[in-house]
C-alpha cells in the first residue's frame, strides 16, 4: 500500500521499487517498512560530497538537490540503516521527504485499515533513537514479540 | 498499450539461453493474461501433438503469467500453468505472491520456461539479466530452508546492500523435486500454487526456484486520474464490505462449512457435517493465531492470519492455516485439534505438498484401509482416523516416495487405478472411494447438502475439475458461470477482493487501466466461453497416460451421490437426473454439443476455427 | 407494498427461486435481506450477497421498492 502510494505520489506510476518506503518481510508476519526517520545529527547531510542534501526546515525532513547528485553512495554508507535508494531511471538518490508535511504512505495505510504508520511530531532524541536502527534489529524485536520463544529461530538470522 | 508489456520473458533451461517474445495486444484483448493467456500459449507451442507431450517431460511448458489488472487490482495473484500432470490439460493455478509484481517491474508479462536442465539450477532474473545458477546446494531442502539459502545467495534489493529479508521466489520442495504430482509451486513460506501440480513440472525440469527482481516502473495506465480515485475507493471498500473476511480469513469456514452448511470433507467425505465447537476460527485465534493480519502485496483485505504450534518443543508455523488446506488435513483425516491439523498444514507447506490433494489422497487411503481393501502390510504401519503421528508419517511417505507414498505421489485417480491393479480389482471398485473430478481432487466444499456454493454441476462441467475455485454454474451470464473465473483468473485478480464487488466495478476498473471498452456482455458472451472452450479442447485431447471420456467423466464422484448420513441435511445427495439436465444445459448454453465439445458455429464465433483438427482427433479417440 | 426477489444459484435451493413478500414499509435492501435470512437460518453472510436489476448492479443500500425485477446472487467464498 505504502510503495504503491508513495511511487504514485513522486513518479506518477506505481514503481516499488522508486518508494521512498520499502516493505521488507523477514518471516511470516515480521514485516519491516523501510524509510528515514530524520536522524537528529543528519549524518547523511554530512557525508554527501557535493552538499546535494539538505534539511527542510519546515518539516524536518531530508531533501535532495537533484541538480548536484551525482549518485555516488555516500548518503547510504553513511546511513545507519541503509534507507536512501539508487535507482534504475533516477538520477538522483531517493529519500523520504515526507510530502511536504503529510505523507501520502500513512494516509494509505490508514485507509487500508492497517494504521501501521504515524506522522509525529519530532520528539526528544533519546525517545526516537530506537528507530533509527537497521531493519534486521527490528526484526529482531519484532520476532520475538510475535513468536516469542521461537522469535530467534525463526528469523534464522 | 496500458496495464501491460506484450512482452515475455522465455528461458530454455536446455541450451541455457534466453530471448525476449513479443504478444501482440489484441491477444490480450482476446484472451487477457493468466489462465487465458496460458492456454493460447499452450496451444500455439504444444497443440498439433498434445496427447504425446508428457507433462513431466522436458517438451512441456512451465509459464509463469501476470495480467492487466496485475499490480493495479487490490491484491495480488500471479498463475502458474503449463500442461498439468494431473488433469492433462490446461490449469490456470493461482498464487499469492509479490512476484507478481517482480515480473512486472522487470519488464515482462511474464516467463515461459522450456526444456529442461541436467543438473539442479535456479533462475536468477533481475529485469534485463538472467542467470541459470547452479542449485546443487539448494537441492532436497525443504520450503524454510530453501528461503534462508537463496536469501544468502540473492541480494533483496541491491540499493540496500546485505539487508536479509526474504527473496521475492517461487520454488519447491523435496515433494516436487520428487515428481509428486500433488506438489504445488510455493510461495512466501505457506503460500502455493497448488491446483494443476505444478511442482512436479519444476521438479522434471530440475528447476528448484526462480527468483526476480524487477526495478522499474508498472506500465503506464490509461486513465491515471481516475485509476487513483476508483482504486483509493476500492481499497476502502472491499475490507468494509468483507470484515467477516478480514477479521477471520478463510478459517471462518472450519466450523460454519461443517456445522451450518454441512459441505465439508470429513473422513473422505463419508460425512460433511459435524458440531464440534472446538473446530473453529475461534480456538484458532487463542490457541495458534499470533498476527491477526498478514497481508499480500497490495492487499487491504488482509485475509490471511500467522500461527504457530509448538509440539515438543519443535515449531511448526504456517498461515491461517488456509480452510482447505486445514479441512483436508483435518476433519478429511478425522482430525479436529486445531493445534494438529495447523502443524500438519505447517509440515505440508515445508514439504512442498498441496493440502488439498494430498489431504485428497489420504482420505483415500485411509478408507481403503477402514474398509480393508489395504492392509497394514500394504502401508506398513497402521492408519487409524484422528491419529496426529500417522497423518504426518504419511505426509512424509509421499513428499519422499517411500512405501505406499510412491503410489499415492500419483494423485488421487492414477493412486486408485493404480491400487486396483495392485489388489487385482476392477477400477470402478476402488474409483468409488475416490473424490475426484479428471485427476483433481475437489476443493472442500460440498454439492450435496446445497447449501453451500457449488451448485450440482461445479465439478462435473468445469474444465479445472474439482477445482473449487473454477467451478461452473448457471445461468451462465453471472458469476456463478467458470466464465467469471476464468476472467479473474486471467485478469489476474485474488478472488477474495472480489467477494463483495459487482462485477461493473471490476470490468470498469478494467477498462480504466487498459484503455478498452470491454463490457458485462462481451466478458460472459466472448472471453468467458473462448477460453473456457480452449482449456476443454485441451482437456479432452489430454494424454499420454490418462484420456477423459465426457460420457464417463463429465460426472460427480460416486460418493456424492451417496445421501449425507448425518445433520440438518440428512439424507440430501447428488441426483444424477439433475446433474445430467443440468450439465445438458449449461454445454449447451456455452455453445458445445451434448458430450460438452465446442460446435463448429462456437469455433467461428470466438475465432478459434484452428480448433478444429484438435476436434476432430478428439473425436476420433472417442469414435463419434 | 408487494416486492419480488429472485435467487440464483443455490441460494434458489435454500430460499425458492421467487419469494414475494408483504412490507409494511418501503427500506433498503440489505435490511430486508438481513431479516430474510435471520427468518429462514439460512447460513448466508449478508456481506457476501450481490443485487442485480436490468442486468446491472445495485446497492443494497438502495431502496428495494424502486425495481421491478431484483436478482440476488452469492458471491462464493471459501478458499
Amino acid at each position: 500500500m505504502c510503495e504503491i502510494a508513495c511511487s504514485l505520489r513522486h513518479e506518477g506510476v506505481i514503481w516499488p521499487e522508486a518508494s521512498r518506503i520499502t516493505v521488507l518481510e523477514f518471516a511470516p508476519g515480521v514485516v519491516v517498512p523501510h524509510t528515514c526517520v530524520q536522524c537528529y545529527d543528519y549524518p547523511c547531510v554530512k557525508a554527501c560530497p557535493t552538499n546535494a542534501l539538505y534539511v527542510d526546515s519546515k518539516t524536518g525532513a531530508v531533501l535532495v538537490d537533484v541538480g548536484k547528485c551525482t549518485l555516488c553512495g555516500a548518503c547510504i554508507r553513511a546511513c545507519p540503516a541503509r534507507v536512501p535508494k539508487i535507482v534504475k531511471g533516477k538520477n538522483y538518490v531517493l529519500i523520504c521527504d515526507l510530502c511536504g508535511g503529510e505523507p501520502e504512505c500513512v494516509k494509505a495505510c490508514k485507509e487500508a485499515g492497517f494504521n501501521a504508520l504515524e506522522v509525529v511530531p519530532k520528539p526528544e532524541k533519546a525517545y526516537a533513537d530506537p528507530y533509527i536502527s537497521p531493519p534486521e534489529v527490528v526484526a529482531s524485536k519484532l520476532s520475538s514479540k510475535v513468536y516469542k520463544e521461537f522469535g530467534k529461530e525463526v528469523l534464522g538470522l | 498499450m496500458s496495464g501491460f508489456w506484450g512482452k515475455l520473458l522465455e528461458i530454455d533451461l536446455t541450451s541455457s539461453s534466453y530471448k525476449e517474445v513479443e504478444v501482440p495486444s489484441i491477444i490480450f484483448r482476446k484472451f487477457l493474461g493468466g489462465r487465458g493467456l496460458a492456454s493460447w500459449l499452450l496451444w500455439r507451442e504444444l497443440g498439433g501433438r498434445w496427447e504425446s507431450i508428457d507433462p513431466l517431460g522436458p517438451e512441456n511448458i512451465l509459464l509463469i503469467l501476470t495480467g492487466p489488472l496485475t499490480g493495479y487490482y487490490p491484491g495480488i495473484k500471479l498463475i502458474v500453468s503449463g500442461k498439468s500432470p494431473q488433469t492433462n490439460g490446461v490449469v490456470g493455478s493461482a498464487v499469492s505472491s509479490e512476484v507478481a509484481v517482480e515480473v512486472k517491474a522487470a519488464g515482462y508479462d511474464g516467463v515461459v520456461i522450456k526444456g529442461s536442465s541436467k543438473d539442479p539450477v535456479y533462475l536468477y532474473i533481475h529485469d534485463d539479466r538472467v542467470e541459470v545458477r547452479d542449485a546443487s546446494r539448494l537441492w532436497g531442502k525443504t520450503g524454510i530452508e530453501l528461503l534462508r539459502m537463496l536469501r544468502e545467495e540473492v541480494r533483496v534489493n541491491y540499493v540496500l546492500e546485505g539487508v536479509k529479508s526474504l527473496p521475492p521466489a517461487l520454488y519447491i520442495g523435496p515433494a516436487g523435486e520428487n515428481l509428486v504430482r500433488t506438489a504445488p509451486v510455493n510461495a512466501k513460506w505457506t503460500h502455493g500454487a497448488g491446483y494443476g501440480g505444478y511442482g512436479a513440472v519444476m521438479g522434471s525440469k530440475k528447476l528448484k526456484a526462480v527468483v526476480i527482481r524487477g526495478s522499474g516502473p508498472l506500465p503506464k495506465v490509461a486513465n491515471l486520474e481516475e485509476f487513483i480515485k476508483l482504486r483509493g475507493e476500492l481499497i476502502k471498500l472491499i475490507p468494509t464490505k468483507n470484515y467477516w473476511f478480514k477479521f477471520w480469513g478463510t478459517p471462518s469456514e472450519y466450523y460454519f462449512a461443517g456445522s451450518r452448511k454441512s459441505s465439508e470433507p470429513i473422513r473422505n467425505w463419508q460425512e460433511e457435517w459435524h458440531n464440534i465447537i472446538e473446530y473453529s476460527h475461534h480456538d484458532l485465534e487463542t490457541k495458534v493465531w499470533v498476527r491477526r493480519f498478514w497481508s499480500d502485496w497490495g492487499c487491504s483485505l488482509s485475509c490471511m492470519k500467522v500461527s504457530i504450534v509448538d509440539i515438543n518443543g519443535k515449531y511448526y508455523l504456517t498461515d491461517g492455516p488456509d480452510y482447505e488446506m486445514g479441512a483436508y488435513l483435518g476433519s478429511n483425516l478425522g482430525i479436529f485439534d486445531v493445534k494438529e491439523f495447523t502443524a500438519l498444514s505447517a509440515i505440508a507447506d515445508n514439504l512442498g505438498l498441496c493440502g488439498i490433494q494430498t489431504g485428497n489422497v489420504m482420505g483415500l487411503v485411509f478408507e481403503l484401509y477402514e474398509k480393508g481393501i489395504l492392509t497394514k502390510e500394504d502401508i506398513g504401519y497402521e492408519l487409524r482416523w484422528g491419529d496426529f503421528k500417522v497423518a504426518s508419517r504419511l505426509l512424509e511417505d509421499i513428499a519422499y516416495r517411500r512405501g505406499i507414498g510412491e503410489v499415492l505421489a500419483e494423485g488421487t485417480y492414477r493412486a486408485a487405478l493404480k491400487i486396483a491393479e495392485m489388489k487385482g480389482l476392477k477400477p470402478e471398485e476402488v474409483l468409488k472411494y475416490a473424490v475426484q473430478v479428471k485427476g483433481i481432487g475437489i476443493g472442500a466444499h460440498g454439492i450435496r447438502s446445497k447449501a453451500d456454493y457449488p451448485q450440482p454441476i461445479a465439478y462435473t462441467c468445469s474444465v479445472h475439475g474439482g477445482d473449487h475455485t473454477s467451478v461452473a454454474g448457471l445461468p451462465i451470464n453471472t458469476i456463478e458461470s467458470e466464465s467469471w473465473k476464468v476472467f479473474f483468473d486471467s485478469a489476474v485478480v485474488c478472488w477474495f477482493n472480489l467477494f463483495n464487488i459487482p462485477e461493473d466495478i471490476v470490468i470498469k476498473f478494467l477498462n480504466v487501466v487498459t484503455g478498452w471498452n470491454m463490457s458485462k456482455d462481451e466478458l460472459y458472451r466472448e472471453l468467458g466461453p473462448r477460453i473456457l472452450t480452449l482449456q476443454r479442447v485441451l482437456l479432452l485431447l489430454g494424454g499420454p497416460d490418462v484420456y477423459w471420456d465426457p460420457r464417463i467423466h463429465d460426472d460427480n464422484p460416486p460418493r456424492f451421490y451417496e445421501p449425507l448420513p448425518s445433520g440438518p441435511y440428512k439424507g440430501k445427495s447428488g441426483d444424477r437426473e439433475e446433474v445430467k439436465k443440468l450439465k445438458i444445459q449449461y454445454f449447451s448454453e456455452l455453445g458445445w454439443d451434448e458430450l460438452g465439445i465446442p460446435t463448429k458455429d462456437t469455433l467461428t464465433k470466438l475465432g478459434l476455427t484452428e480448433l478444429e483438427p484438435a476436434i476432430e482427433r478428439i473425436r476420433k479417440r472417442l469414435g463419434i | 407494498m408487494r416486492v419480488c426477489i429472485k435467487f440464483l444459484g443455490n441460494l434458489a435451493e435454500l430460499l425458492g427461486s421467487e419469494v414475494c413478500l408483504e412490507l409494511s414499509r418501503c427500506s433498503s435492501i440489505a435490511e430486508v435481506m438481513w431479516s430474510l435470512i435471520k427468518e429462514k437460518d439460512i447460513p448466508v453472510i449478508p456481506e457476501h450477497l450481490i443485487f442485480l436489476s436490468q442486468g446491472k448492479s445495485v446497492s443494497p443500500e438502495d431502496n428495494i421498492c424502486s425495481f421491478n425485477e431484483l436478482y440476488v446472487i452469492r458471491t462464493l467464498q471459501g478458499g
